[in-house]
């Protein structure tokens, strides 16, 4: 059974789409389950000031992506680094003993756009 | 919240008519059908008027009814019973590849210990083709076992070609009909089938019991080994109340069959035009014209099934899906990946699957959730996207 937060995350699709203006964007892929994810952050002063996703996959995979543009707002790109597998699922008051893979992919893809805009 | 129910071939709701019939054989007639006291013999009669009844549905004789535990245990009972009973003469045995996991993993037990097996491969509409099985036959072929309609597609094989030729090279037939029992015209002579599997909680009876039929005069081994309740065919105290709930199923299953082929058609082919009609690039998967009247299995490009499930789910609207997820790998579907779909097809596949129990409050709700929800799921989905700007490039360039 999916967390009362995960439900609300598949139910609201919050921060759900592309951003225009955007200046820090991934795409990542799970090759293994077929899962993609896009993210798109817009940094202002190294702060996320907005961030959207695009997931095609499982609902894990899109609780996952979605809790990674809640949790990246507001936060500086060195503290966004911080944000681990672990804490995703703290965020989401867990997941599935078999879709905890699915916050491997929201990491990654947050710490490939993070690294997009890098000199 | 209202919900809808439309995944009826994992489980249906029991008929109320059945647990009336059951309730007694709990606490009141509750003997044991082998004690040859009243209590006892008040069991006996209860279990041989259900046997009598699922021999009705299915034109064989009561004799020839076993109980089991559920179409799993019938299945493993005619297969290793018939490889247990007829090693001597052959040790091949012929199925499918899309069996039901009950019968495959079975299949796979044997080849473990020695058996061979062939899977008989199925086309894009998910039907055997006779000449794979004329040319799978060998001298030492001792079952065949073929479904009669499958879960996920509701596709109905040609049983009647298969008995007919199994009965010409003299090779023991069986047919997994848990599916189709008790919602289309199912008998067994006109089909020509040796064994066949049955449940009870497929058509509005309990769980945890089914029945196999075992043609007389058919040798075999038993499964389970105990007293000798059903004539020495499977040990173990009949679960009574169980069995008297299957044998109201079956008779009100029956009385119903017309209607349900009718109503619950009827339904099925609203739910499916209206959702292809509200949704581009829908497609159905599976056979259309040899069909189970109650199921329609549909892939909506770009949208993840499982994803699609839980956001129904959410919105009261119980489906199935052909794919699950499961750490870090896909399992997709063995009967859609069978057919010869894609990964990407096969995981957007939804299931859905109507019983005489349906309403038509409950189609109406899925035609007017169903469509915005796999709109917003597109709105959502990297691949839709990409798909979308693929197919719009090629239109550019197809008219310049």
């Amino acid at each position: 059974m999916y967390s009362e937060k995960a439900r609300e995350l598949i139910r609201e699709l919050p921060n759900r789409g592309s951003l225009a203006g955007a200046t820090h964007t991934a795409r990542a892929e799970n090759p293994a389950c077929g899962d993609i994810t896009h993210l798109y952050l817009k940094l202002n002063q190294d702060v996320v000031v907005d961030s959207r996703f695009e997931t095609y996959g499982c609902p894990a995979a899109i609780a996952a992506s979605a809790a990674v543009t809640q949790m990246c707002r507001n936060l500086r790109s060195g503290e966004c680094r911080e944000i681990t597998a672990e804490s995703i699922l703290d965020y989401l008051g867990g997941l599935p003993s078999h879709k905890l893979h699915a916050v491997d992919l929201a990491v990654d893809v947050l710490r490939k756009a993070l690294r997009s805009n890098e000199p | 919240m209202r919900r809808v129910y439309l995944d009826n071939n994992a489980t249906t709701r029991m008929d109320p008519r059945v647990l009336e019939a059951m309730s007694p054989h709990f606490l009141q007639d509750f003997g044991n059908a082998s004690s040859i006291h009243e209590f006892g013999q008040q069991a006996r009669e209860a279990v041989e008027t259900a046997r009598q009844a699922v021999a009705d549905l299915i034109g064989c004789l009561p004799k020839e009814i076993v109980f089991t535990s559920g179409g799993t245990e019938s299945d493993n009972t005619a297969i290793r019973g018939i490889a247990a009973g007829h090693s001597g003469k052959g040790r091949h045995l012929i199925t499918t590849t899309i069996e039901h996991p009950a019968v495959l993993r079975t299949m796979e037990r044997l080849e473990e210990e020695g058996f061979q097996v062939t899977y008989l491969p199925v086309d894009r509409q998910g039907l055997i083709r006779l000449d794979d099985l004329r040319a799978a036959v060998r001298e030492d072929t001792i079952l065949i076992s073929v479904m009669h309609a499958n879960n996920e597609t509701g596709a109905i094989q040609d049983l009647r070609a298969v008995g007919r030729l199994a009965r010409k090279k003299g090779i023991l037939f069986h047919s997994d009909a848990v599916q189709s029992a008790g919602k289309i015209p199912v008998d067994v002579n006109d089909l020509g089938v040796d064994l066949l599997t049955l449940s009870a909680h497929k058509i509005h009876g309990p769980k945890g019991v089914g029945a196999l039929y075992i043609r007389h005069g058919v040798e075999m081994k038993s499964l389970l080994l105990g007293g000798s309740h059903e004539r020495g065919r499977r040990g173990g105290t009949e679960n009574v109340p169980g069995i008297v709930g299957l044998g109201k199923a079956a008779a009100l299953a029956r009385k119903g069959l017309a209607d349900f082929d009718l109503r619950v058609r009827s339904l099925r082919d609203r739910l499916e035009t209206g959702l292809l009609e509200r949704i581009p690039q829908a497609r159905i998967n599976g056979s259309t014209l040899r069909r189970m009247p109650h199921t329609t299995n549909l892939s909506f490009r770009g949208v993840e099934g499982e994803a699609l499930l839980i956001s129904l789910d959410l919105q009261g609207i119980a489906v199935s899906t052909g794919a699950a997820c499961s750490s870090g790998s896909l399992e997709p579907s063995h009967v859609l990946k069978a057919m010869g779909f894609q990964n990407r097809r096969v995981e957007s596949a939804l299931r859905l699957s109507l019983s005489r129990m349906t309403i038509e409050e409950e189609i109406a709700t899925a035609l007017d959730v169903l469509p915005s929800t796999v709109q917003r799921m597109r709105e959502l989905s990297p691949l839709y996207r990409e798909s979308r700007n693929r197919v719009q490039r090629e239109g550019q360039r197809a008219h310049s």
